[in-house]
């Protein structure tokens, strides 16, 4: 048990703009746009967020050297931090932090930057608004300073883990009261630069998606004692319902659960390893095996899986590591809604497990050799 | 919580030793950059490591596999836990966290490979290159380098306060009883990028780093790696461990103010909140290892939140800039600092800031000019700042 429930979430991809345009999404897939065409100077296809614009979506101030990431990290953040999913206001003097993930930051705006110093008359000649937006910390730092959170503000480079080491982060920094609530995603942009670096890491012939761009950010804050008992609910029952009655997140306003809000999932685990015997599905069975055990279930009570869906045989081992530990669960993929949305992918996993109460897992594979899984109790 | 075991790669000194023989001399690794093309920028100086052999400290991952701050990484966990009188073995057998700090991550591969697509367009590649560029690799080379399966790896990407937030991460890791033992610290390999920024930005000192100084005028980038092994106290006990000092707290938080532009008020707060979880007062503490640039904003407004939190001046510790001898080492900074003060509290000396001319009235601290001082030190303050307001400082006393 971590002690953390997710009471709020978000996101921004080719789907559209906010948690509602994402359920429908995923309940419907005729209003799932395909991958379309991306031109010069690197050809492909991919989900970008073309609803999104850094300009339209936060004005003109502060935004006209802006990274895709971080605009969408700004974006992505206001939802949960508002009232209209939050039953309460924010308590006065409460602190909350921001932890986000990331393979490498803004590569485009790397690659712009470098461009500029190479093409110019001097090396120097360079934008210098750029330069903080290339740092790998942009997003979280924007984040914070858009939204006004003071609170720890913790950007990991997690690549595909980001979603599980955000939320493992997260949760610790309101077990140890370093904040009272956080606010854990990830985010990535599409640009040229970044489908250029995609293509050469993973060759076409072993088998990847096409790219998708985008964020999703969960608000994580620590269970009330007896995170139902307000209600008169029991704590954990699955009864249908009050399933029904919990997890309506942005109308529901009982007084219950963390700080009154009420929660959509508890964090019962996250575990991880490095792969260091060359076997992800060994590695990636051991942390679901202890972390079921953990918590006191097993594979058999596991409803739902969200996979990470990494490129080439990598998404193989995660599916078979899924299959020997959880062979009845439900096995979704946002990449086949979303596309490859990289660090983003994790805590896009955990938004498609969110309409099922029950017991959900998440996994995850990245190419430099970790694995890992999260487990939840959706309300 | 303790540090049994420390590593060092630095542009004045390797490994545990070397390292505080530089501290104490108060040597300055400042040289002509060579790492990278300087041609066009009217002064280029830097702290690069000079001599560093991959093939030396990497023992799994092939040399090519991994970048140059990976490598540093790697190098430092291992002489950390040579370091600690730790097998790896044992090491195995224990449940452990990896995380390193960084600014650039693979940055260096990836503005290599940005020239490249400048050049020639999409059509240049170089696959193994594109595969380092990933920041995850710092950590999750540590782990595979040193084949450590049951660890959590972060690279923690909060630029220049990275050292200190990751080292926070294993404090809090072990404090909740997750993990057994900890590796964090920071890496950071030079690159063009970075320095371009800063030179743009008017915040390269042409001449040397002088913290401090009312004649600073800013950075020298650097590069090198550094990382701690925590441990709770009681295991290094029941091993007999060397304790170097003890891990009394942290405090992490964030100016939410401006993208660039320290903000005092915030600083002096995260001081407070670093106090508050050491439980310690101000008047306790004995060297302040500061963010200490070189830059005028971020040297001013530190000294001046170093005020606000420990008053008037002769209630203020000496307060000294490692920054001086090693440059900015951006991730890899304030776990070098760290490892300064670590060394510093267990053989009683404290490291210079060297350059200096004349205290900046500004700033009006005791920065223990030129020369380290003898000292016992009982409890030390680790300060970071970074862009993005993202603040961490890290208190270590003498073990008890």
């Amino acid at each position: 048990m971590t002690g953390a429930v997710i009471t709020a979430w978000s996101a921004i991809s080719a789907c559209g703009i906010g948690a509602a345009a994402h359920r429908a999404a995923y309940g419907d897939p005729a209003r799932r746009p395909p991958p379309t065409p991306v031109g010069d100077p690197v050809p492909g296809e991919a989900h970008v967020a073309a609803d999104f614009d850094v300009t339209e979506a936060l004005g003109p101030k502060g935004t006209s050297s802006m990274d895709r990431c971080s605009g969408i990290a700004v974006a992505v953040a206001a939802e949960p931090l508002t009232a209209g999913q939050r039953a309460h206001a924010v308590p006065e003097g409460s602190v909350t932090g921001v932890v986000l993930g990331t393979t490498s930051g803004s590569a485009q705006t790397q690659l712009d930057f470098t461009r500029e110093s190479l093409t110019r008359s001097k090396p120097y000649r360079v934008n210098p608004a750029l330069m903080p937006f290339a740092l790998m910390n942009s997003a979280a730092g924007q984040t914070a300073i858009w939204h006004g959170l003071t609170g720890p503000n913790t950007t990991i480079a997690g690549g595909r883990m980001s979603g599980l080491s955000t939320l493992r982060y997260g949760a610790r920094l309101l077990a140890t009261g370093r904040a009272d609530a956080v606010l854990c995603g990830a985010v990535e942009e599409y640009g040229p630069a970044r489908q250029w670096l995609a293509d050469q890491r993973t060759p076409a012939a072993a088998g990847r998606r096409p790219l998708g761009e985008g964020g999703a950010v969960l608000l994580l804050e620590p269970a009330a004692d007896d995170p139902l008992a307000a209600s008169g609910d029991g704590a954990h029952h699955q009864d249908a319902h009050h399933r029904d009655a919990h997890h309506q997140d942005a109308n529901h306003h009982d007084a219950n659960g963390a700080g009154g809000r009420t929660p959509l999932a508890e964090l019962l685990g996250v575990d991880t390893r490095v792969d260091v015997d060359d076997d992800p599905a060994a590695a990636l069975d051991a942390c679901i095996r202890r972390t079921l055990d953990r918590a006191g279930l097993t594979g058999g009570d596991v409803g739902a899986v969200a996979v990470s869906g990494p490129p080439g045989p990598l998404a193989g081992a995660e599916r078979d590591a899924v299959a020997r530990t959880a062979a009845r669960a439900d096995v979704r993929d946002p990449g086949e809604i979303l596309g490859d949305t990289g660090a983003a992918a994790g805590p896009f996993q955990v938004t498609l497990l969110l309409d099922r109460p029950g017991v959900a897992l998440v996994t995850a594979v990245d190419e430099d050799g970790t694995v890992g899984c999260g487990l939840l109790r959706v309300y | 919580m303790v540090v049994t075991g420390v590593g060092v790669v630095s542009s004045i000194g390797t490994g545990a030793d070397a390292y505080a023989r530089a501290l104490r001399e108060g040597r300055s690794g400042a040289r002509p950059i060579e790492a990278f093309d300087t041609t066009g920028f009217a002064h280029a100086t830097g702290c690069e490591v000079v001599g560093f052999d991959p093939e030396q400290w990497l023992r799994r991952i092939p040399v090519a596999e991994a970048g140059r701050a990976a490598q540093f990484a790697i190098a430092s966990a291992r002489m950390a836990v040579d370091d600690a009188g730790i097998g790896e073995d044992d090491l195995r057998d224990r449940r452990g966290l990896v995380s390193i700090g960084t600014t650039d991550g693979g940055s260096d591969d990836g503005e290599r490979l940005a020239a490249a697509f400048v050049h020639d367009g999409p059509a240049a590649t170089d696959p193994a290159a594109a595969r380092r560029v990933p920041a995850s690799r710092l950590a999750t080379g540590v782990a595979r380098d040193l084949g450590l399966a049951d660890v959590e790896t972060s690279t923690v990407a909060t630029a220049c306060a990275a050292g200190n937030y990751a080292i926070g991460g294993g404090v809090d890791a072990i404090r909740t009883g997750e993990v057994d033992y900890a590796l964090c610290g920071g890496a950071d390999a030079l690159c063009r990028m970075t320095f371009t920024g800063f030179y743009r930005l008017g915040a390269v000192d042409p001449e040397r780093c002088r913290p401090f100084d009312v004649d600073r005028r800013g950075i020298h980038t650097g590069e090198g790696g550094a990382v701690l092994l925590l441990e709770p106290r009681e295991d290094a006990l029941a091993r007999g461990a060397r304790i170097y000092a003890e891990v009394l707290g942290y405090g992490l938080n964030c100016d939410a103010h401006h993208q660039v532009a320290p903000h005092g008020e915030s600083v002096a707060r995260c001081m407070a909140l670093a106090l508050e979880d050491a439980g310690v007062a101000p008047g306790d503490v004995d060297l302040i290892s500061a963010h200490g640039t070189g830059t005028k904003a971020n040297d001013a407004t530190e000294c001046g939140a170093i005020h606000g939190v420990f008053g008037a001046d002769g209630d203020v510790p000496p307060t000294v800039s490692v920054k001086s001898m090693l440059g900015h080492t951006m991730g890899a900074a304030s776990a070098l600092a760290a490892v300064a003060c670590a060394l510093g509290i267990d053989r009683g000396f404290i490291p210079p800031t060297i350059n200096h001319t004349e205290t900046d009235p500004e700033c009006a601290v005791d920065c223990v000019p030129n020369t380290s001082v003898e000292a016992e030190l009982r409890i030390v303050q680790n300060n970071a700042l970074a862009f993005g307001g993202n603040n961490a400082v890290l208190v270590l006393g003498r073990p008890a």
